[in-house]
């Protein structure tokens, strides 16, 4: 009997060895996609700054140069370069990806209030809704909002934000139903506070906060849908310089020149991967705080 | 004896559980896309008869008629319930073809597609957890790199890279390609990125069976390191991933309406593509049902799955 107490309490020490230690700092990689991140919004915002070329400035006498110093990613077809329009194509993509998330918290926070707030009847109806959403594929789920509102960058941003609305509305709405039951509503009732100053000042800043590591994973996930669905011709139409749009572009040229798949999909993929490393150290330290 | 029956009736008891509300999905998602259906602009004789068709107000009406879109949008409705209770989703605008026939066609090569990707998914996944985790911390890094890295990679984006490196560089596969040889290179495209997610859940739950007390004493009884992590810790390991099938399957059906387009494949993937350019109503409202259909049928198979690898859920049906 005492040979497998004493295993067991040697497993416990181990486990607790393995775990190392509970709270850690932001690493390297956490710093490393911050620093990205800057890059892609100083993208976004001052394209002019890190690429001073025109994007749209055509010149056939050097189409298809390979990456040099004078054109890093190489020129495209027309002689455009491509280092230029991938760096001009951040601002299109990344406002797509930050209207798509808007309009998944947007949908998500409709329907799951109306599931907290509206009573049993209108809950069990929302909560159909919400399997519904959550049942279907985000990208079909878009396509199909695609064939209802028409192809354009507006509807396409719509179509991934409604595609992925699913998992944020199942979320806010059991994040609601524990607010609204817990101990400090409770009270905030019993003060007497008014039904909408609870509503906007005790209800929905407990349900959003856990929301923000999920709202940096979504931007992330949301980016690479419209892309991919730009890519199929269904958002930003080439010339428009746009991630998606470009790799849409490079298609036709895939065997002559690798440079014009390379790159476009690299952005794409460096800044999701940034997103996802900023929004998984969010959700750690969130989840740590919650516990403690 | 009555042992093996309880457990046949509790198994009988939530098929029908699972049945029952994938039919509520089915009913829901069918009359949310109908609805959604009905108030998109446009009159569905013009995708019918085609782009700058000029038809005479017969033919408008012949065509209204066969399609059955002169009768009010409530009948409409009920008519498509019906035709679905039978089996028939109806014709495409399109083609003028039965939309299960259609649907049918492209089956096979979807299924094919996702069997594939899910192998390379679960190979890739298994192999990273069962060679990095619960080691030492760089291997333990570098495991956990591997799997950021695959699930933020677009996978319209690695099938555009494979098909460069390994159809137009190195003439390894063909670009366009029937059978075999043709879906190795989607497969990975799909898969691989899926590695990188289900690997993330995986690795958790077996660092988490490694540190068991159980772990020490199958340890201590002299197995082999390799034993440990096959037989036992692995059992514990796979459930959420496990769990996730049905969101790996969906995934895999979205992430393949590209991948289909890059490799020239066909398959559902490029059937919803189109119907989605040439908005083909009948085709988009099959489609829903094929996929609720198919959530039901995960769902089913996963819950079988669980059912064989945890003995926890044995047990606990034979008691309930």
């Amino acid at each position: 009997m005492s040979g497998v107490a004493i295993i067991e309490q040697a497993a416990v020490a181990d486990a607790a060895l393995h775990q190392g230690p509970a709270r850690r700092g932001p690493g390297f990689a956490v710093y490393a996609s911050c620093f990205i991140l800057a890059l892609v919004v100083l993208a976004a915002v001052w394209p002019h700054v890190l690429a001073p070329t025109d994007p749209y400035d055509i010149d056939p006498t050097s189409a298809f140069l390979p990456p040099s110093s004078a054109h890093w990613f190489g020129t495209d077809q027309s002689g455009r370069d491509a280092f230029s329009r991938v760096i001009h194509g951040t601002r299109p993509s990344l406002l797509i990806g930050l209207l798509s998330i808007a309009t998944a918290l947007a949908v998500g926070g409709i329907l799951g209030l109306a599931a907290v707030l509206g009573g049993r009847a209108v809950d069990h109806a929302v909560a159909r809704v919400i399997d519904v959403l959550f049942a279907f594929p985000g990208l079909i789920l878009a396509l199909i909002c695609i064939a209802i509102l028409g192809a354009s960058p507006v509807t396409l941003a719509i179509a991934v934000g409604v595609g992925s609305s699913g998992g944020y509305a199942r979320i806010i709405r059991a994040q609601g139903l524990i607010v609204s039951t817990s101990g400090y509503v409770a009270a905030a009732r019993m003060l007497g506070h008014a039904p909408r100053r609870i509503l906007f000042l005790t209800i929905l800043p407990n349900i959003a906060r856990p929301l923000l590591p999920l709202f940096t994973l979504g931007i992330g996930q949301c980016i690479v849908w419209a892309t991919g669905l730009s890519f199929l011709g269904l958002g930003v139409q080439p010339p428009e310089a746009e991630w998606g749009a470009l790799l849409a572009d490079s298609r036709s040229y895939t065997a002559l020149a690798w440079w014009l798949t390379v790159f476009p999909g690299a952005m794409i993929a460096v800044t999701s991967l940034s997103l996802t490393i900023l929004g998984r150290y969010l959700q750690a330290r969130f989840d740590g705080r919650d516990a403690a | 004896m009555a042992q093996f029956r309880d457990l046949a009736v509790a198994g009988a008891r939530r098929l029908a559980t699972r049945l029952a509300s994938g039919l509520l999905v089915l009913w829901v998602s069918v009359t949310l896309t109908f609805l959604a259906l009905q108030v998109v602009p446009g009159d569905p004789v013009k995708i019918i008869a085609g782009p700058g068709a000029v038809l005479t107000p017969d033919a408008v009406a012949a065509l209204r008629q066969q399609f059955g879109l002169d009768q009010p949008a409530v009948e409409r409705y009920l008519h498509y319930l019906l035709g679905l209770a039978h089996g028939n989703l109806g014709m495409s605008y399109e083609s003028q073809q039965p939309v299960t026939t259609l649907i049918f066609g492209q089956l096979g090569s979807s299924v094919a597609l996702t069997l594939a990707a899910l192998s390379v998914a679960w190979i890739v996944a298994l192999l990273g957890i069962l060679l990095t985790a619960a080691r030492s911390p760089v291997w333990g890094g570098l495991g956990r790199g591997f799997e950021v890295i695959t699930s933020a990679l677009p996978d319209f984006w690695l099938g555009l890279l494979l098909i460069t490196a390994f159809s137009f560089k190195l003439h390894w596969f063909p670009a366009i390609g029937r059978g075999l040889s043709g879906l190795i290179l989607p497969a990975l495209a799909l898969g691989i990125p899926l590695a990188g997610f289900l690997g993330q859940i995986t690795r958790q739950s077996f660092e988490d069976a490694m540190a068991q007390p159980f772990a020490l004493s199958v340890q201590a009884r002299g197995a082999s390191d390799l034993r440990l992590r096959l037989r036992h810790a692995l059992r514990h390991a796979l459930l959420p991933g496990i769990a996730l099938s049905n969101w790996s399957v969906g995934w895999l059906l979205g992430a393949s309406v590209a991948i289909e387009q890059i490799f020239a494949r066909r398959g559902l993937g490029a059937l919803i593509l189109e119907a989605v350019q040439r908005r083909d109503f009948p085709i988009i409202m099959g489609s829903v049902v094929l996929i609720a259909l198919v959530y039901v049928l995960v769902n089913i198979v996963t819950d079988g799955l669980t059912f064989l690898v945890d003995r926890r859920s044995q047990a606990g049906e034979a008691r309930a």
